[in-house]
C-alpha cells in the first residue's frame, strides 16, 4: 500500500509505503517517506498524492498530483520495488485542476480516468465536477499520444450525494496490471462531495459500464483552460 | 463556463445513471452508514477472492480504515 501522510513533516503530505501478508495488519517502510516533493510543478516542495498504480512488465507506474496547488495537476512517476521512484521529467500530463488519475487496461490500450473540475473546486453543478477518461498505447498519456473520450460520470444535481464535487476515482480489476475486469465491463469507485442538505460530506459511489461500449467511444477535443 | 463537449459527456453520464450509479457509503442520512463520521475522498479499492476491499480514511485522516463486500453494495 501507498498512503499519503503528514508524519513525516506536519507541513507537506508525503507518500508512504506499507506492506501486508493479509490486508489487515500492515507494517510501515523502515525508510519512508518513498515519495517527497515538488514532484509536479516544480519549486522546492510540495503536497504531493499517489492514487493510480499500474504494473507494466516489471514497471510500477503511479500517477501523481499536487495537493493545495491552484489549479492542481498531475504527472508520473516509475518504479521497479515501489520504493525508489523516478520522476517524469517534463510538463504533468494533465493540467487545470485535473488530478486524482487512476490507470486500467483493456486490450491494446490502457484507460485514465481524471477528476476535472474546470471552474474551480467545490462550484456546485453537473458540469463543474466532471471525471474524463482518455485512452493511449502508452501508461504515460502523453498529451501528444492521449486520446480523449468525454468525461463518463459528471456530478448529481441539487441535494444529490455528489453535487458540489468528484474525487479519486479508481478503477476496479482483479490484477496489478489492471488488465482483469469484472464481468467485462469497467467498474468505477469514486468519491463525492455534497454540498448541502442534511448530510454534507464525502460519500463513496459506484458506476459501471460495458466495455463494447467505452472501447468504442469516438476522439474528442481536450476541454482546454478558460473553458 | 461551460463548453461545447457539454452534450457528448451528459449522454454519457445517463447511460451511467441508468446502469447502476449510486452511493455504498455515505455519513449517516440515508443508503449504508460507513461511520458517524465522514468518509474523505481518499478511497482505494481492490478485489481479493470473492471479496471488494474498500481502505479509506474518516475526514480526521488520523487512519486507514478497512470494509469488505461481496456485491460492492453492502
Amino acid at each position: 500500500m501507498l498512503y499519503r501522510s503528514n508524519e513525516w513533516d506536519l507541513g507537506y503530505d508525503k507518500i508512504g509505503l506499507a506492506t501486508s501478508a493479509d490486508g489487515i495488519n500492515w507494517t510501515k517502510y523502515v525508510n519512508n517517506p518513498v515519495l517527497e516533493g515538488a514532484i509536479v510543478t516544480g519549486g522546492t516542495d510540495a503536497s504531493i498524492d499517489i492514487t493510480g498504480i499500474i504494473k507494466v512488465g516489471s514497471t510500477y507506474y503511479g500517477y501523481v498530483n499536487d495537493v493545495g496547488i491552484t489549479p492542481r495537476s498531475t504527472t508520473y512517476v516509475t518504479s521497479t520495488d515501489l520504493i525508489n521512484w523516478t520522476k517524469h521529467v517534463g510538463s504533468p500530463m494533465f493540467t487545470n485542476e485535473r488530478y486524482c488519475a487512476s490507470v486500467c487496461k483493456y486490450e491494446t490500450y490502457y484507460y485514465l480516468a481524471i477528476c476535472y473540475s474546470p471552474n474551480g473546486s467545490y462550484q456546485t453543478g453537473a458540469g463543474n465536477n466532471r471525471i474524463e477518461i482518455y485512452k493511449d498505447t502508452d501508461p504515460t498519456f502523453n498529451p501528444t499520444s492521449r486520446k480523449y473520450l468525454g468525461y463518463i460520470i459528471t456530478g448529481g444535481g441539487l441535494g444529490s450525494w455528489e453535487n458540489n464535487y468528484l474525487d479519486v476515482p479508481n478503477f476496479l480489476t482483479t490484477t496489478i496490471q489492471r488488465d482483469v475486469h469484472i464481468d467485462d465491463k469497467l467498474h468505477l469507485i469514486y468519491s463525492g462531495h455534497r454540498a448541502n442538505g442534511k448530510a454534507t460530506g464525502w460519500s463513496i459511489g459506484h458506476a459501471y459500464k460495458e466495455w463494447s461500449f467505452i472501447k468504442n467511444l469516438p476522439t474528442l477535443t481536450e476541454p482546454g483552460a478558460g473553458e | 463556463m461551460i463548453g461545447g463537449n457539454l452534450g457528448a459527456a451528459v449522454q454519457m453520464l445517463k447511460v451511467m445513471n441508468q446502469q447502476g450509479v449510486g452511493n455504498i457509503f455515505y455519513n449517516g442520512a440515508s443508503g449504508v452508514t460507513a461511520d458517524t463520521t465522514e468518509v474523505t475522498a481518499d478511497t482505494t479499492v481492490i478485489t481479493a477472492d470473492n471479496d471488494y476491499i474498500i481502505y479509506y480514511a474518516l475526514n480526521d485522516r488520523s487512519a486507514i480504515h478497512r470494509a469488505t463486500s461481496t456485491d460492492l453494495n453492502t
